[in-house]
């Protein structure tokens, strides 16, 4: 195969007709006014608006869709709510972008097998709202929960604050439903009829966290679990980041098993604070929010302990939520905390590292370093318990030599990452962003292992293709142009 | 032929010169891979070669307090790879979950030879594919583990089993349904007929078990009494049912958790063991094995990639 990789944007006319064969007029988006939406997720760094959307009904229209494609040998690439961080769905290659926004219904709820069948493009939060009422919920808790997709979440095997308890999404997908490149559709895992072991291999397993690269899932059957019966949640008020830290590392050796523990430090606490007033303390070098659920029986001895670990860590204080709403406001400012960055900066690069926990200190002490080595300021809201770094680092992208002092800290932060024996992405994702890591994080044979599974199910790699792994050539080399202005 | 390599380089060797040759490989040794590699206490992970004997693994960790929460039936010869490529799981799976929750990273010889490593050692890792979920429960069909990186939990301060008895069919249905929809929050949730434990005709066991800190355990067995589980009982249930018989000649069903009890009676008067909480029937099976659906296309087609001269065994059944 021999993909067209430095076409100028523009649809192959005989593809386009047979797109509009499959599909209605309102289905098909090739106005580059109507593009410009989907020339990027939410990793700003690179874009390139695509040639054309579409935007299926059905599971029956993404399988023709994608044989359309195969025809015409063209790329594809899914899209969800387009949240992603790393620029997993950044339109490459011409690629036909198959957004599921439409096929977005949860089509069956089963209270007593406690599970819930949902389409692809079906939001995250969706789900608990339909089951709330009988006392379920579907765990794994994106901080973009409102917004992005199931399928999306599959593709990344998102996580979220409250995945130190309860796990990340591979831990609640029972099972979906997914259109392979050659525009085959099959079912991966339990069925919502079947029992939740199925023998042989766990390709459902091994495809979670694809990044898009298999194929275009389209339904998902997922596990819903009993809401908590009770909570503690609890802010710790600390003077500095290595306090707050050493906290976090001593509250998950003392073997209490949070169900958040994640951390603000002073830059972004006064950020959300200016947007969303919910009265944090303003001159504190961090936060600590952390949050106990289960059984009313023991919680209150675990919030002491918590307590008192904060304490015996020099925390200024430690407040606690007491009402349901104070509960749900602290959440809330947390999930929206990489919204108030724009109060600080017109453009910030996250990353997403992780470290062993007990290495926290280290790396935070380790980021303030890179902060004043490049002369930006890095704010940091993420979740400490799982040692899953978000370092959010501000820059202006009109100024082209800022970017790049950007993407050195960014990548400085990473290597050290490496170096004290973590990963590169904890929920992000490589996408095109982190690609130049994977080799860095894995041996050649890792990687051809990897590749090897690729073409398992997608022999002639059209499906979301230069993504994840190092090229020959380099993306910005043949694709998406660096952003350059507003 | 057998393989009892004494290094990962020799048994790379071994391999690489099988898959040349296309000799199939009948069983692996790793007697000589059985060191905790690491054990991050304060990180609650711990590194393992897959050839340590699982309840010796155990033993080191539970010294500090932490423990790989998967509860195979103990057995004096069982090591970490057996539990992992044949994903075995036990009573507590319920609250737990299995082996794929809480493997981070493994590090694994493919058949020609290449030594791969998949995941790493935190607990939170979406860097590159999932690999390792295709290791998992795979018989060792795509590849030989050798050394794997559990995320680890600290261990319940308490537990506690009670059982009652209860008659299959709509009884047992109501029963477990209203379990399901109370605070109680068991950590084990069977429903067996075995020697050994009262049942007959139309009877079944059910047990339920609690696992937690004493205030929790305590809590949840007080309120466990209204649902008529009174009686204590230990997880000797298990072992019996698994020690008296060969792990080949037990049939597995998996079935929706609200299937259980209809299916259990079409089963009785068997003898079985049901995580009735996961919908999973084990079972004797008498006469001829039942047929298992084929492996599909794609299990095929990764089975020709990563062992395309057969030298691993087959592919696991589909249930």
């Amino acid at each position: 195969m021999n993909l067209d990789v430095n076409h100028e944007n523009s649809t192959n006319p005989a593809l386009l007709a047979d797109l509009h064969r499959i599909l209605g007029t309102h289905q098909i988006l090739s106005d580059p006014l109507d593009l410009l939406v989907y020339e990027c997720d939410a990793y700003t760094l690179e874009k390139k608006v695509p040639s054309v959307v579409v935007l299926p009904n059905s599971t029956l229209e993404v399988a023709e869709i994608v044989r359309c494609c195969k025809k015409h040998q063209v790329a594809f690439i899914p899209r969800g709510a387009g949240t992603n961080l790393s620029g997993a769905i950044l339109p490459i290659e011409n690629a036909v972008i198959i957004s599921l926004s439409r096929m977005n219904k949860v089509l069956q709820v089963d209270i007593e097998n406690r599970r819930a069948l949902v389409e692809a493009g079906c939001v995250n939060i969706w789900i608990t709202h339909a089951v709330r009422s009988a006392g379920l919920l579907y765990a794994p808790d994106p901080s973009s929960q409102t917004a992005c997709t199931i399928g999306g979440n599959v593709a990344t095997n998102s996580g979220g604050p409250h995945t130190l308890k309860y796990g990340v999404t591979t831990n609640h997908v029972l099972g979906f439903e997914i259109v392979l490149p050659e525009g085959e559709v099959i079912w991966l895992g339990a069925t919502m009829e079947g029992g939740e072991d199925t023998g042989g291999l766990d390709l459902r397993g091994a495809a979670i966290g694809c990044e898009g690269m298999f194929g275009i899932v389209t339904r998902v059957l997922v596990n819903l679990i009993p809401a908590p019966q009770s909570w503690r949640t609890l802010l710790g008020v600390f003077s500095s980041v290595d306090d707050a830290s050493q906290a976090v590392s001593d509250i998950i050796a003392s073997g209490i098993v949070p169900a958040a523990l994640e951390m603000m430090d002073q830059l972004i606490t006064q950020a959300v604070e200016a947007a969303y007033k919910f009265g944090f303390p303003l001159n504190a070098g961090a936060l600590l929010i952390v949050e106990l659920d289960g059984l009313e029986a023991d919680l209150e001895n675990q919030a002491v302990e918590v307590e008192r670990l904060c304490l015996a860590n020099h925390a200024n204080e430690v407040r606690r939520a007491r009402t349901d709403k104070q509960r749900a406001d602290l959440w809330k400012c947390r999930k929206r905390a990489f919204g108030a960055i724009g109060r600080l900066s017109p453009n910030f690069l996250t990353q997403d590292g992780v470290v062993p926990r007990s290495k926290l200190p280290e790396i935070m002490r380790f980021i303030q370093q890179t902060s004043a080595k490049y002369g930006l300021r890095i704010p940091n809201v993420f979740h400490a318990g799982d040692g899953n770094i978000h370092p959010l680092i501000l820059y202006n992208e009109t100024h082209a030599e800022e970017v790049d002092r950007a993407v050195k800290a960014g990548n400085e932060i990473l290597d050290r990452c490496l170096e004290l024996g973590g990963s590169v992405s904890g929920e992000h994702g490589i996408g095109v962003e982190k690609a130049g890591f994977m080799e860095k994080q894995f041996s050649k044979a890792d990687i051809e292992a990897m590749k090897s599974l690729r073409r398992i199910f997608d022999p002639e790699q059209r499906c979301n293709p230069r993504k994840m792994f190092p090229n020959g050539k380099r993306c910005m080399d043949f694709a998406p142009r660096r952003q350059i202005s507003v | 032929m057998k393989l009892k390599p004494t290094t990962q380089t020799e048994l790379s060797s071994m391999l690489a010169r099988a898959s040349s040759d296309l000799t199939p490989i009948a069983a692996v040794d790793l007697t000589h891979f059985d060191q905790i590699v690491e054990h991050c206490r304060e990180d609650l992970t711990a590194t393992v070669q897959t050839g340590m004997r699982f309840q010796s693994f155990q033993e080191t960790l539970e010294k500090h307090g932490q423990w790989l929460p998967l509860d195979p039936p103990p057995s004096e010869n069982l090591t970490v790879l057996d539990v992992l490529n044949h994903d075995l799981t036990g009573p507590r799976r319920y609250a737990f979950g299995k082996a794929r929750d809480y493997v981070l990273g493994l590090k694994v010889v493919l058949a020609d030879g290449t030594i791969i490593r998949t995941g790493g050692k935190v607990v939170k890792n979406v860097a590159g594919y999932d690999l390792g979920k295709l290791f998992i429960g795979a018989g060792g069909s795509l590849g030989i583990l050798i050394e794997a990186t559990f995320k680890l939990l600290p261990r319940p301060r308490s537990e506690r089993f009670l059982y009652r008895t209860c008659a299959s069919g709509p009884e047992l249905q109501t029963t477990l349904a209203a379990i399901k929809h109370s605070p109680l929050r068991p950590s084990v949730m069977d429903c067996c007929r075995l020697e050994g434990l009262p049942a007959s005709g139309d009877l079944v066991a059910l047990v339920l078990g609690f696992s937690g800190t004493s205030a929790e355990v305590e809590s949840q067995t007080s309120q466990a009494a209204g649902f008529g589980f009174c009686q204590a009982i230990d997880l000797d249930y298990d072992r019996r049912f698994w020690s008296s018989r060969a792990r080949e000649s037990v049939r597995t069903l998996s079935v929706t958790p609200k299937s259980v009890a209809s299916t259990i009676k079409s089963l009785l008067p068997s003898p079985f063991l049901c995580r009735a909480g996961n919908g999973i029937i084990y079972m004797a099976h008498s006469g001829e094995s039942a047929v298992s659906p084929e492996n599909t296309v794609l299990e095929h087609r990764t089975k020709k990639t990563f062992d395309p001269n057969h030298i691993l065994p087959r592919l696991p059944s589909r249930l």
